[in-house]
């Protein structure tokens, strides 16, 4: 991974360098003479001529010039010369007033040396930096070699000793950006798993020790029963008077007591089955089945707020959150059914209390109303079946005598119970069991 | 005079999934004080971490207080909660869960900053911390991928340790680590006991179990009987037999 | 086959990246395909539409004084087919102002013609056509329905000077030639009979013309019979001969699509942004699938799976997706046809009809599917590398061992700080992406708003490109000039006068030549608007500056020596400077005055541009000179308006691109920041986990994500938007490089800078607040168990 970006750096680095060369030699244009600025100075010559003022070399710009006219003798020998000197020849011309142009004779514009002393000279930082880059580049791969190839060398070398003579507590130290990482690691995952086998064997032995040690204490158990009986059959043994029964019979009756005795155990061991088996489906028959589950009591408040349809109730105290055994349901019926009771009997306000006893993991609900009540003789005879009151306005209520059998039966199923009592008016105190 | 500092009344959790309740805890009621070293057991799925998380103030239970030191906790905001944790609970994971992205040394005092503004006094009593545990100077700047499970686990106590909690909540700290790791974490564990911390810890383990002075069995999220081992010894070999009797009897 | 099933199970797992990736997928779609189809349809369309009406391969509008000549001259070039030649009339200084849209009058020449003249060339189809053609019904061209809006059934006022008539739009026509006003700056018309001869007889309306239609055997080489005509009739028609117009098909084509195909570019550039955008989103996403399931690989390749076939189902995956991304795109582009179609036919003034283009869909497949497996295989690759075991040990190569960079115990900075910048630079590698993704939208957005700005809001930089002078009024004295022009500067509502002159001229090097629109003034610093590049502007008399487009047609360069034929006379001129310009299609010179003389050495300086001084009516100006001088003596116009009105039918093209790129901009940065927070969620769900029962609060931890995310994202935009300022111009001369533009002058508002950067970073703040507010819902246990999504 290292290795891969460093010579795509590399690579880069290199490209980079030998374009920016080949386009700094590209560029750096030697004969290439600033026509535009030549042309600049021409015309100013010119118009300079054409004003009188007929100077034969000067300086303009950066140009250094000199004017050959035809009218001169030394006109080709210095044409000639400017040639060999690869110099800038330009012509100088007139316009004469008809508009011809006549040609006067040649500017020469003067070059100096320089430009080649410059394309030495950066030709020659070109190739320092270039070899220079080249140089660091080698002694970074070097570095890079040294410090992530031959140094963990030096440190497996040690590591390797070490697990040689049986050291495999000794880990091998790794360290980011490493070459070698992964290598090192699976050294290290060797050395560790050595260690762990090593242990493994250790350990495999204990434990052996300890399951043989386990299943003779599970034996105990079944060996217990054959004892007992063998204990038994001893008894009878003994108990018989060994010179009453002929050798065969004793050794029959014996045997026949014996298995009699597993007979029994065995039949009650199906009995219990089948009364279980019973049970299931007997309950399984029953009519209005209660499912009893794990409730929050909060159900609880929530049943009596969606009843409350003429805000008559109040909670005279906070229910501690607890999980109830009940089934929404049913519990929802038995609260309904003291509700209405109240609401046709009483009709006044309707006070509840909570009462959580932990002790005996029981939460009370008190229903209260501040009616007539219910006449003290029939008070007992509230839950049974069928039963109204006898009083005129009760009989004029129409009604089952239902709700609070009902309410009783499903209380039971539910583990808990139901009370009734006058106390001011008529109370119902719900027993539910709590989890 | 019991110094009670985190009191569970009627505690329960209830998990839903739709119309599907779930009860996980239901009407525990628990009383943890101050340098108990409490160990909670049972057969997994019995509620055993639900009931750490809850007292932790990780998780808020669906009903039931939490007093902790006469506040009620279990109606806290979430930020309320996170603020609590980091003042008066340490936690060791199972699973260690220290930040590979940070040295060890870094991962103590992400914790430790989060109460404390005093940069150097956090650092230096987390030295003195992991010096405590064994470890050693050089592992302070090493990442948790360096270092052994064991190793990894002490940081997590220290880790724990750092604020100063009044009570450390360890979750199986000893369930991914190999017996010898196991040891030396438990030993760790004792001696921080042994200073005067509280400690509930959830464990499978016997050996485990046997560290503590108090153990709670927890069957189908009640807690059906509860053993105190402080009147024994340390060393003393009824100990373990009293331990294993009790698990016994309570089917594990 | 268990590959398919591996991978649409992936599909179900990742479904925030799969839509993201869909979503930019089909987003590449909409604009390769638009862009494709456009680009390889064009060419074609106009084509089929000139041959529809049999359109003129070349028009000359005339004075009539010379039409037997002209005739002769055209017939005699040798492709030569056939020709019409009716009557019309020439409106200069003409005006037009649509009542019913209340749009401001535009000043542009028109030549209206006669509608009941049965024609060959040219035939006027009529769309919309009213029911029953009023007397003032008026055909108009297209371009006016689908860019500016105009209706059936509109009022059209027209003014010249001071007269002005009101006529009834009665249909529209198609005609390349005429198609935009910013090619051929002139309405042609079509009225009824009896109307046309109505304005024959009212001569302050305009002037008799002689309208020519010809047709050429070949017509793809209109402009070297074009160049033959002009060439012919300098040297045997007198100067100044009536000619008003001459337009060859080919360089209209041209002028059409340009700006059609610059748009087209744009946005075929922009899907290939969006491409790589999603090539990011999949480099990332893949990386993280395999890191998130290299236990699941591990488990697969146990059970005896090749890495090919895991591979395999990764490429299988994304090959559904980008199935998907293509037909979604494809159905949004065919639904947004006819937004498209209203873009290309206000640009080219032909009505465009969007359709399904197979060789587009293909070609536009091709490239996402290519884009798309080649990067998902590359990033997918290093799954060939995972042994069963490796796989199983979670990857050797996931140990983490740096330098710590901030110990929490020498920092001064607050913890959550310090844990958002720990963070930070834990995911690099992420945030390098991320942030990549974030400058280059940045990037494009400074660039979208800056062209808008520059085409729309301040159209300075626009006017300098296409190369027109910014004068209000261009003066034309027959005689007398230079009193007059004298006369008309020292006005009290003129700023400013110059004199400069056009003419077409030809230019030659070595054995190449080209036409040209020559430009003649005396001293080029006093022009308000520089087109030059490079080099300088001519000064003296054998100097030139000539435009890209021309010199690379000739082959020439800066320093060479070019020559001007002009009457006969030739010239030779010294190429000094490089300048660029949209106008007369990028094909212009410059040279002095003195220059000209030299091919010319009667010439005279008719031509003079006025600038008004702030504030002054074009309007009024123009009708008191008139007064003044009479049109005998002067021919007057407005001139830089219709330069503006060009720029008018870009806007609405432009503008529905730049609002469309925003849009398309936001909605990647808010989708690429979304994956992005929510993966890192879901991967440190532990982590974060942790931290919570550690004791921070979410809002901390919140905290951290943003300090850990927002310098990328505002850096990124920052970085973007800055390199949006000195990158637009150099992008936009890249873009019209083919317009001969090697330099563009955009105003990139400093404002726009920051508004882009802050803009971006406010939308990520946004998107990442939303994104890290999942961490509040989260209780410390939930954290720890796996699988939730």
């Amino acid at each position: 991974m290292k290795i891969r970006n460093m010579v795509i750096l590399f690579t880069v680095i290199i490209v980079g360098a030998y374009l920016a060369a080949i386009t700094t030699i590209n560029t750096s244009q030697i004969n290439q003479v600033d026509i535009t600025e030549i042309n600049q100075v021409t015309k100013t010559i010119e118009q300079d001529w054409h004003a009188g003022d007929t100077k034969k070399s000067g300086t303009k710009g950066e140009l250094a010039y000199q004017i050959a006219l035809v009218t001169e003798e030394t006109y080709q020998a210095v044409l000639f010369d400017a040639i060999k000197n690869h110099q800038t020849i330009i012509d100088l011309t007139k316009t004469a007033a008809d508009g011809q142009q006549e040609m006067l004779g040649k500017i020469i514009f003067l070059t100096d040396g320089n430009e080649e002393t410059a394309l030495k000279r950066n030709l020659i930082v070109l190739i320092t930096l270039t070899f220079g880059l080249v140089l660091l580049m080698v002694y970074l791969l070097l570095g890079k070699v040294h410090t992530s190839i031959l140094k963990p060398f030096g440190v497996m070398k040690a590591f390797a000793k070490k697990i040689a003579d049986g050291d495999l507590e000794f880990r091998l130290p790794m360290d980011r950006g490493n070459y070698f990482g992964a290598f090192t690691e699976s050294f290290d995952l060797m050395r560790e798993e050595l260690r762990k086998a090593r242990q493994g064997e250790y350990q495999a032995n204990i434990s052996k020790k300890e399951l043989v040690a386990e299943l003779s204490h599970d034996i105990k158990t079944p060996v217990a029963t054959i004892k007992a009986i063998c204990e038994l059959l001893e008894i009878k043994l003994t108990q018989l008077p060994a010179g009453d029964l002929s050798g065969s019979t004793a050794t029959t009756i014996s045997e026949s007591i014996e298995k009699i005795t597993v007979i029994d155990a065995k039949a009650d061991i199906i009995d219990a089955l089948i009364s279980n088996l019973f049970h299931a489906t007997l309950e399984e028959l029953e009519m209005l089945k209660v499912n009893v589950s794990e409730q929050p009591s909060t159900v609880i408040v929530s049943m009596f707020k969606e009843m409350d349809n003429f805000g008559k109730i109040q909670f005279k105290n906070e229910l501690i959150p607890c999980l109830i055994f009940c089934d929404p349901l049913r519990l929802g019926q038995v609260i309904d059914n003291v509700l209405s009771n109240s609401y046709k009997y009483a009709n006044t306000d309707i006070d509840i209390w909570f009462d959580l006893d932990k002790t005996n993991k029981k939460l009370t609900v008190t229903i209260k109303d501040y009616g007539a009540g219910v006449d003290p003789d029939e008070c007992p005879l509230v839950c049974e079946k069928f039963f109204r009151g006898s009083g005129e306005m009760i009989q004029n209520t129409p009604g089952s005598g239902l709700g609070l059998y009902l309410a009783r039966q499903f209380m039971a199923a539910m583990g808990g119970s139901i009370r009734c009592y006058n106390e001011e008016g008529f109370t119902v105190e719900l027993d539910i069991r709590v989890v | 005079m019991s110094n009670t500092i985190l009191k569970a009344e009627m505690l329960s959790k209830t998990y839903s999934n739709g119309s599907i309740m779930q009860h996980v805890l239901k009407n525990l009621n628990i009383e943890i004080k101050a340098g108990d070293f409490t160990v909670i057991m049972g057969s997994s799925g019995s509620g055993k971490s639900t009931l750490l998380y809850a007292l932790s103030g990780m998780d808020k239970p669906t009903l039931g207080t939490i007093d902790f030191r006469g506040e009620v906790i279990s109606n806290y905001s979430n930020d309320q909660l996170a603020v609590f944790r980091r003042k008066h609970c340490g936690f060791v994971f199972q699973q260690i869960y220290l930040n590979d992205t940070m040295t060890v040394l870094d991962n103590i005092m992400i914790s430790g900053l989060l109460v404390s503004r005093n940069r150097k006094a956090v650092a230096a009593r987390a030295k003195e911390l992991l010096q405590q545990v064994g470890l050693s100077d050089v592992s302070y700047q090493k990442y948790p991928s360096q270092l052994s499970g064991g190793e990894a686990q002490r940081v997590a106590i220290v880790r724990a340790l750092i604020n100063a909690p009044e009570i450390v909540f360890a979750d199986e700290p000893t369930g991914a680590l190999n017996s010898t790791n196991a040891i030396n974490v438990l030993d760790v564990m004792t001696e921080v006991n042994a200073a005067g911390q509280s400690i509930i810890m959830v464990t499978h383990d016997i050996k485990t179990a046997r560290r503590a002075n108090r153990i709670l069995y927890l069957k189908d999220g009640v807690i059906i009987d509860e053993l105190s081992l402080g009147t024994y010894c340390k060393d003393d070999p009824d100990r373990h037999l009293i331990l294993r009797e009790f698990l016994e009897r309570m089917g594990w | 086959m268990s590959v398919l099933m591996i991978a649409t199970n992936n599909i179900k797992k990742a479904k925030v990246a799969t839509a993201t990736l869909i979503i930019l997928i089909a987003i590449a779609t909409i604009f390769l395909y638009v862009g494709i189809s456009v680009l390889a349809n064009i060419d074609r369309f106009i084509d089929q539409k000139n041959a529809k009406i049999n359109g003129a391969h070349q028009i000359f509008i005339t004075d009539g004084v010379h039409d037997q000549e002209i005739q002769e001259i055209y017939q005699s070039i040798p492709s030569y087919s056939y020709s019409e030649r009716e009557e019309g009339m020439m409106s200069i200084s003409s005006s037009f102002q649509n009542i019913n849209t209340g749009e401001e009058a535009n000043s542009i020449p028109a030549v209206f013609l006669n509608l009941d003249t049965e024609r060959k060339i040219s035939q006027v189809k009529i769309i919309d056509p009213v029911e029953n053609m009023p007397k003032n019904g008026v055909i108009a061209p297209y371009v006016l329905k689908a860019a500016n809006g105009y209706q059936t059934g509109d009022t059209l006022k027209m003014t010249v000077d001071e007269v002005s008539t009101e006529l009834e739009i009665a249909g529209f026509y198609e005609d390349l030639m005429f198609a935009s006003p910013s090619n051929v700056s002139m309405y042609k018309l079509y009225v009824g009979d009896q109307q046309l001869q109505e304005f024959l007889a009212q001569p302050q309306f305009g002037s008799k013309c002689s309208y020519f239609a010809v047709m050429t055997t070949d017509i793809n080489n209109t402009e070297a019979f074009e160049s033959e005509y002009v060439k012919e009739t300098k040297n045997r028609l007198p100067e100044g001969t009536g000619s008003y117009v001459s337009i060859c098909y080919g360089t209209t084509k041209t002028g059409v699509s340009i700006f059609i195909n610059i748009i087209m570019a744009v946005l075929v550039s922009f899907s290939i942004i969006i491409l790589a955008i999603a090539a990011i989103v999949i480099k990332f996403s893949t990386t993280t699938h395999i890191e998130n399931n290299i236990k699941n690989i591990g488990t697969l390749e146990a059970m005896g799976y090749t890495t090919r076939q895991i591979l395999n189902s990764i490429l299988v995956e994304y090959l559904l997706m980008t199935a998907v991304g293509f037909m979604v795109g494809l159905g949004a582009a065919l639904l947004i046809s006819p937004v498209i179609t209203n873009v290309v036919s206000s640009s080219i003034g032909l009505r465009w009809a969007t359709g399904l283009y197979p060789q587009a869909v293909l070609v536009s497949f091709g490239v996402i599917m290519l884009a798309v497996l080649g990067i998902s295989y590359v990033s997918a690759a290093k799954i060939k590398k995972i042994t069963p075991l490796t796989a199983l040990r979670s990857g050797i190569e996931t140990h983490h061992f740096g330098k710590n960079r901030i110990p929490l115990e020498a920092t001064r900075f607050n913890l959550n700080t310090t844990m958002g910048f720990k963070a930070l630079l834990f995911n690099k590698r992420q945030n390098l992406i991320t942030g990549l993704i974030i400058m280059l939208l940045s990037l494009v957005t400074v660039f979208a708003l800056a062209s808008y700005y520059n085409f729309s809001v301040d159209k300075t930089a626009m006017i300098k490109l296409i190369g027109l002078e910014t004068a209000e009024v261009e003066v034309n004295a027959v005689d007398d000039e230079k009193t007059i022009f004298a006369e008309i500067a020292a006005m009290p509502e003129v700023e400013d006068t110059i004199r400069l002159v056009s003419f077409d001229g030809v230019i030659k090097f070595k054995d190449k030549e080209s036409s040209a629109m020559t430009r003649v003034t005396e001293d080029y610093s006093r022009l308000k608007v520089d087109t030059c590049v490079k080099g300088r502007m001519p000064v003296y008399d054998n100097e030139i500056a000539i435009t890209s487009i021309v010199l690379g047609k000739l082959g020439a360069q800066m320093g060479d020596t070019v020559s001007i034929d002009y009457n006969g006379i030739n010239c030779e001129f010294l190429v000094v400077g490089v300048i660029q310009q949209f106008n007369a299609l990028g094909k212009a010179t410059a040279i002095t005055t003195a220059g000209m003389k030299k091919l010319l050495p009667s010439y005279r300086e008719q031509n003079l541009m006025v600038y008004l001084a702030e504030g002054q009516d074009t309007e009024k100006f123009i009708t008191k000179i008139n007064n003044q001088y009479g049109s005998e003596k002067i021919k007057t116009n407005s001139y830089f308006e219709s330069a503006e009105m060009m720029l008018d039918s870009f806007e609405a093209s432009i503008k529905i691109i730049v609002t469309g790129c925003l849009g398309i901009i936001a909605v990647i940065i808010v989708f690429v920041l979304f994956l992005v927070i929510r993966v890192r969620i879901l991967r440190e769900r532990t982590r974060l986990g942790v931290s919570k029962a550690l004791g921070f609060t979410a809002n901390q931890l919140i905290g951290q994500i943003l300090i850990s995310q927002m310098p990328v994202i505002i850096g990124a935009a920052v970085v973007g938007a800055i390199a949006g300022y000195f990158a637009t111009n150099p992008l936009l001369a890249l873009m019209l490089s083919a317009n001969g533009i090697l330099n563009c002058d955009f105003y990139v508002n400093p404002g726009l800078v920051l508004f882009t950067a802050i803009g971006i970073s406010l939308l990520g703040l946004a998107t990442v607040l939303i994104v890290a507010g999942k961490i509040r819902k989260i209780s410390p246990c939930q954290m720890f168990e796996e699988g939730v999504d």
